[in-house]
């Protein structure tokens, strides 16, 4: 915690009265693209398809029209292509539009898929793949100065080549300085070959995202006011859902014997949000489901979300499914706030739930699965729980 | 504190003679100034924020960018404006309060109504503070309502009417302060002669 | 047919072929019947497996998608990782009636298994269930296509063990028994026919013997006038009554 990436920003983004001053243009656009969000009327078209171009005649009116119409034929992997890159496209939008401090925010928001990036890139050169393969495959989110990935395919797939890929290139990658934390941690282990190899991927990545979502709060509460109010709440929580999917998914693994308990796993843990450090020096300890489940009695906010999980799922629901629930309902009331930057951070996940809604669909209509279409979490649904139970109170 | 450092005849003895000294000519014109100076601030801080949202709004709802930006910026720019002309109002009702004295003479006969003179500089001055103040905040309160509404207008049309009424009553802020300074300003008058007798 | 010479020792020859082409058959049909056996047994677990896989196999790709919404693409990282087999597939043999069908085992090579924490900030469970639901998959695929390469072998087998069956139920030992009836009948031919010679040999001896005993007496008579000639004309006379055509078939 202490060296982190991000120096802290220049100017605040402000209050209320001058907070549109710099950034109202580019908090109006993101605001304007709540329109291009599926309605429930949409979903509804949707889930009534027998075929994908049934599917495609449907979004032909909704916002994706333009990005499917030079489609021949619909499949769930080019409708994921097209809808991300369509809000690649937008994102992109917002970020010529931005000026300090919010471009460096919305920077951030790109560098979790610039881990992603980084990993794919290090362990495909590792293990010889052609990069220019590589690069197709990255998140197109997260891509990196165009120099950078111009180089990058310019460096022989040997270890001396990507140890001097990582030296001279992705060192200077904004979430380089995570990579060297990471290095850094795991002393004694200074050759970026051999951690990549001893060290399993995900592994990596989840100390990576670790990093990110530490610095990144860090940079909100600095931006201070609304920002930080919001956002350091979806950033805490985000922190806390990473926290607790890390311990229930490493039950099984090597993660969870008890010598790797304490030193590995707890080091996963982002030292922020709720669970932050009762919670999650608890966790450490945590051997099976039933612990993790007693850990977890102790926060109200989570022992809710643990009980669909603790019921074996009784209508279908995983915990995951749980956990989209509640992340939809707050980046939704992040959303709605006005003068904050934590509207951006919410319109890109909220997106990015619509897309795997959007592919979950047109998966469940290929393969027949009509009993399950409709176990996703629409955004901004009038029919989702939470406004269902605000309308019958209202009354 | 200030003999101690200042013996002279022609030092000031704090601010208190500062303000005293001061022409109540000088406080009337100040007033008109601050009173249409402020207004414009307001107003144009008001524009500001809405503008700024009102346009980043109409990039995704080009709905709003014909007809209703027209029907927008129209109501806008009465709520703005109002403020700014509730300013050029009370800046022009305050000018023509401010008379110069008949007789032009070095300096003021014996009986010149004093009491009037000062009461008419002060009172001008406040008023025009009054206005000014008001419509900055009346201003400031319209562009962040208009901001939220111009987004909220580009999601749903229909909430156009009723986003004008909060909007209303933002602006309505400006006339409270119009009319206290117009009454402030009623009494004022610059003597234009020695007082008789 | 025609070509066997009907003698005992070739009815002999063709008893000995007659008794090896029905016991050939017997064992054949027992084959036949074996292999028939197995073959409507592997049809029957075919069909199961079959059925059971539609089932299974959209199971496990639908996993799949439920693992993708949970943890959003994790197909690359997949391919990323070391791509040692964690299963492979054995080729055994198995002797089903002296028929060789191949059998495929799955076995693990005991490899540690990769990406053990895939999905380790999300969807971590849903990526463990694709894993068994594949893997049962891929245990079912290679028992089907065992029982299958073997139904496709046995199938093959069982033709031709069908096809020897009904040629020597209908052709060789049809033939075996046509040559065997000839040979009995040509036998019983020819021995009708040496006894019916050697009765028209006797009663034509005896009547010679009568005739020459008459002849005699009335040469004896004669002789007594005229001599010794007569004997050679009656000579000539026997070879005319055997013509040579009559018993071309005969060769002994």
């Amino acid at each position: 915690m202490a060296t982190m990436a991000t120096p802290a920003p220049k100017s605040t983004p402000g209050n209320m009265a001058n907070f549109n001053i710099l950034h109202g243009f580019a908090e109006a656009l993101v605001r304007g693209m709540r329109s291009s969000f599926l309605a429930d009327a949409d979903y509804h078209h949707l889930t009534q398809c027998e075929t994908l171009d049934d599917v495609r005649l449907n979004l032909s009116e909704t916002d994706y029209g333009d990005a499917l119409a030079d489609m021949n034929t619909l499949i769930p992997t080019g409708l994921q292509k097209a809808a991300v890159e369509k809000l690649v496209t937008e994102f992109q939008y917002l970020r010529t539009q931005a000026i300090e401090p919010l471009s460096t925010f919305l920077d951030f928001i790109t560098y979790e898929y610039m881990i992603e990036n980084v990993m794919l890139l290090l362990k495909g050169t590792l293990s010889g793949r052609d990069i220019n393969e590589l690069i197709a495959q990255c998140h197109p989110l997260g891509m990196f100065k165009e120099s950078t990935m111009r180089s990058i395919p310019t460096f022989e797939s040997s270890p001396r080549g990507y140890q001097d890929l990582y030296q001279t290139v992705l060192v200077d990658t904004p979430v380089g300085p995570y990579f060297s934390l990471f290095l850094r941690e795991t002393a004694g282990r200074s050759e970026v070959s051999n951690v990549l190899e001893e060290v399993e991927i995900e592994i990596i990545k989840s100390s990576l995202i670790k990093y990110w979502i530490e610095d990144f709060a860090q940079f909100v509460d600095s931006l201070g006011g609304e920002t930080a109010i919001i956002m350091g709440d979806l950033l805490k929580v985000r922190a806390d859902t990473n926290a607790i999917n890390i311990t229930l998914n490493s039950f099984g693994t090597p993660l969870n014997e008890p010598a790797m308990r304490a030193s590995d796993r707890k080091r996963l843990y982002p030292a922020l949000g709720h669970l932050y450090p009762a919670g999650t020096s608890m966790l450490a300890d945590v051997s099976d489901e039933d612990e993790l489940g007693r850990v977890l009695e102790l926060f109200p906010q989570y022992s809710s979300i643990w009980n669909v999980h603790a019921s074996g799922g009784s209508d279908g629901k995983s915990i995951d499914d749980a956990f989209y629930e509640r992340d939809v309902q707050m980046l939704e009331l992040a959303f709605e706030g006005q003068m904050h930057f934590g509207a951006f951070y919410a319109y890109v996940k909220l997106k990015e739930q619509e897309i795997r809604n959007l592919v979950w669909v047109s998966e469940c209509i290929l393969q027949q699965q009509k009993e399950e279409i409709h176990k996703f979490v629409p955004v901004f649904s009038f029919n989702a729980p939470w406004r269902a139970g605000a309308k019958k109170q209202g009354r | 504190m200030a003999s101690a450092t200042c013996q002279s005849a022609y030092c000031n003895q704090g601010w208190s003679e500062v303000l005293t000294h001061m022409s109540p000519y000088g406080f009337a014109n100040f007033g008109i100034a601050f009173g249409l100076g402020l207004s414009v601030v307001g107003a144009a801080w008001g524009i500001w924020l809405t503008g700024s949202s009102l346009v980043g709004a109409a990039v995704k709802a080009p709905r709003i960018r014909s007809k209703n930006l027209i029907r927008r910026v129209w109501s806008g720019v009465d709520c703005w404006n109002s403020t700014a002309i509730y300013g050029v109002i009370m800046a022009i009702i305050l000018a023509n309060k401010v008379k110069k004295p008949e007789e032009a003479a070095s300096s003021l006969s014996e009986d010149w109504d004093w009491a009037g003179y000062y009461y008419a500089g002060y009172g001008m001055f406040s008023s025009g503070l009054s206005v000014g103040l008001t419509n900055i905040a009346s201003g400031v309160s319209v562009g962040i309502a208009g901001s939220s509404c111009a987004i909220g207008d580009a999601q749903d049309s229909s909430l156009f009417v009723k986003i004008l009424i909060v909007e209303i009553f933002a602006s309505a802020l400006g006339i409270f302060g119009i009319i206290v300074g117009i009454i402030q300003s009623n009494s004022c008058t610059f003597p234009i002669t020695a007082l008789s007798g | 047919m025609s070509e066997v010479p009907p003698t005992r020792m070739n009815q002999q020859v063709f008893k000995g072929k007659k008794k090896a082409a029905e016991s050939g058959h017997k064992l054949l049909k027992k084959k036949a019947d074996a292999l028939k056996v197995k073959f409507l047994d592997y049809a029957k677990s075919i069909a199961e497996t079959k059925s059971g896989m539609a089932a299974d196999s959209s199971s496990a790709f639908f996993s799949l998608t439920q693992a993708e919404y949970a943890a959003g693409n994790f197909k690359q990282k997949v391919s990323e990782g070391s791509m040692t087999a964690r299963v492979r597939v054995g080729a055994g043999i198995d002797n089903v009636a002296g028929v060789k069908l191949p059998v495929f085992t799955y076995y693990e090579t005991g490899a540690a298994t990769d990406n053990a924490s895939l999905g380790l900030v999300g969807g971590g469970k849903k990526i463990q269930l694709v894993r068994q639901k594949y893997s049962a998959l891929l245990m079912n695929l290679i028992k089907l296509a065992s029982l299958q390469t073997s139904f496709v072998t046995l199938d093959e087998a069982m033709k031709i063990t069908n096809r020897r069956v009904n040629a020597l139920e209908n052709v060789t030992i049809p033939k075996i028994q046509g040559v065997l009836t000839y040979i009995e009948r040509e036998l019983d031919e020819l021995e009708r026919e040496d006894f019916t010679r050697l009765k028209l040999v006797q009663s034509k001896k005896k009547e010679e013997i009568e005739e020459n005993q008459r002849q005699h007496d009335a040469e004896a008579a004669e002789m007594s006038a005229k001599g010794l000639k007569s004997s050679c004309a009656n000579e000539s006379d026997i070879m005319a009554r055997f013509d040579a055509s009559d018993d071309a078939d005969v060769v002994f």
